[in-house]
């Protein structure tokens, strides 16, 4: 993807300007125009944060069971015994893993885009152009089960079935079970940037759905590498 | 075959392998929607790869499954002396009901070319620059770089630095910079941090893709062998959640014992 992927993008982009008049006609044309923006290739977030907030800054709006969970976990980290899935190598989840440091690489083909993330290697499966499972019929997982489409320029992902044992960020904010996540990224800058707004409902722990915004620089060349959680340990 | 150390999503991928699997593993996958992929289904890569590449976009899984990694020949490996030694000491602490260490029990990375027998699905999405394998096994990946070289310095990994190219059908994957701390396979052989190896991966037919891969590790082995599997065209297949780290356990039978293979 990389350097070659951005000046093939540049290319296409000035070639269209030069021929589109004489080739509006054609087929070939028309599918060019139908096709969504071409959001594959590396990305890296420009906006690490320890703990998520809302679009205007703010505490998400936890209800009292929310607070409780909330301030269990912000407690336990305090006294460096962060919940125990929090410190054992466990896959980081959705949507934590979205809030890594680390590069994404994004494999976007038509039928899934795939989310493959340096941190903890986490892979995220979202099939396009399906109906959100039906929740009693999907086991839940850290990853949960993703479903895409394209509205215009826009992926909009819808996300449920997440595991009782992940947090939103890493100072632990709580979700449940019941929790749903509906995702829109957006190519900026001229595709520079990839912007990600997140909205998440989950009426026991939060009074309203909410919303935050992170954005990733593309960063071509760059390549992967392993991410070892476990090794660490031999550093201990 | 022992495979405690394995989750329950492997559980029933095993099932997969045996008489009952159609019974256990059907109902799960009726969450799939669209109609499913025919081979060399466009939509399954990146949009500009250019179409004459050869298509080996999709879900494959291994055909069998055979935990020792042998020479096509059927002969034994050719390992140096203390390689074949560790290989001895290891089968027999086996067959004496108490096996030795393996990496993936502690949830290390299966590594190269260990993984590329491993009887779980294996995803490949081609893009213009790179062909990626997604792994269901520990949801790992690996990214063959197309066109490039590797790196004069190579941070030591399981799943190696990988680069590839094309001849005519045949991806050719050449993959070196491991650690020395994966298997060569679940039977035991090991390796060095020299192991360099060669894959060729091509479709039989439609339905089949095999990868022959060539091991070269002159500190672990006399001379480059050759091995292969075959992989499956499994459209009927989609990822499970593969969590090592949850310990989980294969399902314990009626006496709550759990079960060996």
């Amino acid at each position: 993807m990389t350097t070659t992927r951005i000046f093939r993008r540049s290319a296409l982009a000035a070639l269209a300007t030069l021929l589109i008049p004489s080739l509006l006609a054609t087929t070939t044309n028309v599918q060019a125009a139908e096709l969504p923006p071409d959001i594959g290739g590396i990305w890296q977030l420009t906006n690490y944060t320890t703990g998520v907030r809302t679009v205007d800054g703010q505490l998400p709006p936890l209800t009292g069971e929310g607070k409780a969970a909330y301030a269990a976990n912000l407690a336990a980290r305090k006294q460096m015994k962060p919940r125990e899935d929090m410190s054992r190598c466990v896959p980081s989840g959705t949507p934590r893993a979205m809030f890594a440091p680390n590069p994404l690489m994004i494999l976007q083909t038509a039928r899934k885009i795939t989310l493959v993330q340096e941190y903890q290697h986490q892979l995220r499966h979202i099939y396009m152009d399906e109906p959100v499972p039906d929740p009693d019929a999907i086991e839940l997982s850290f990853t949960g089960e993703s479903v895409g489409h394209w509205e215009g320029d826009t992926l909009v992902i819808d996300t449920i079935g997440l595991h009782r044992d992940t947090v939103l960020d890493r100072e632990g904010m709580p979700h449940t079970t019941d929790m749903s996540i509906k995702e829109r990224l957006r190519l900026i800058e001229g595709g520079k940037q990839l912007e990600v707004v997140m909205s998440f409902t989950d009426p026991a722990y939060y009074s309203a759905p909410w919303t935050t915004r992170i954005v990733f620089d593309s960063k071509p060349g760059v390549e992967l590498t392993e991410y070892n959680c476990l090794g660490r340990y031999e550093d201990l | 075959m022992s495979l405690m150390h394995y989750p329950s999503a492997p559980f029933v991928r095993l099932l997969q392998f045996s008489s009952i699997a159609g019974l256990v593993v059907i109902p799960v996958l009726a969450l799939a929607v669209q109609e499913p992929p025919q081979p060399n289904d466009p939509g399954l890569r990146d949009r500009d790869v250019n179409a004459s590449v050869p298509n080996i976009s999709g879900m494959w899984q291994v055909r069998g499954y055979n935990r020792y990694i042998k020479p096509e020949d059927g002969s034994l490996p050719p390992w140096l002396p203390w390689n074949q030694q560790a290989f001895e000491e290891r089968a027999a602490a086996e067959a004496a009901g108490t096996p030795l260490y393996d990496p993936t029990a502690a949830c290390f990375p299966s590594g190269i070319p260990r993984i590329i027998a491993a009887p779980y699905p294996v995803e490949i999405v081609q893009t213009p620059d790179e062909v990626v394998f997604l792994y269901e096994t520990q949801h790992l990946f690996r990214v063959v770089h197309l066109g490039k070289q590797h790196p004069a310095v190579i941070e030591p990994s399981s799943m190696g630095h990988a680069v590839g190219h094309w001849e005519g059908d045949t991806l050719v994957v050449d993959s070196t910079g491991f650690v020395d701390t994966t298997q060569i396979d679940e039977q035991g052989s090991k390796h060095s941090a020299q192991m360099r190896v060669i894959e060729r991966i091509r479709k039989l037919d439609n339905g089949s893709l095999e990868v022959e891969f060539t091991i070269d590790d002159p500190a672990a082995f006399s001379k480059p062998w050759t091995a292969k599997r075959v992989w499956e065209w499994r459209p009927d297949v989609r990822f499970y959640e593969y969590v090592c780290e949850e310990n989980n356990r294969n399902a314990p039978d009626a006496n709550g014992v759990l079960r060996n293979f």
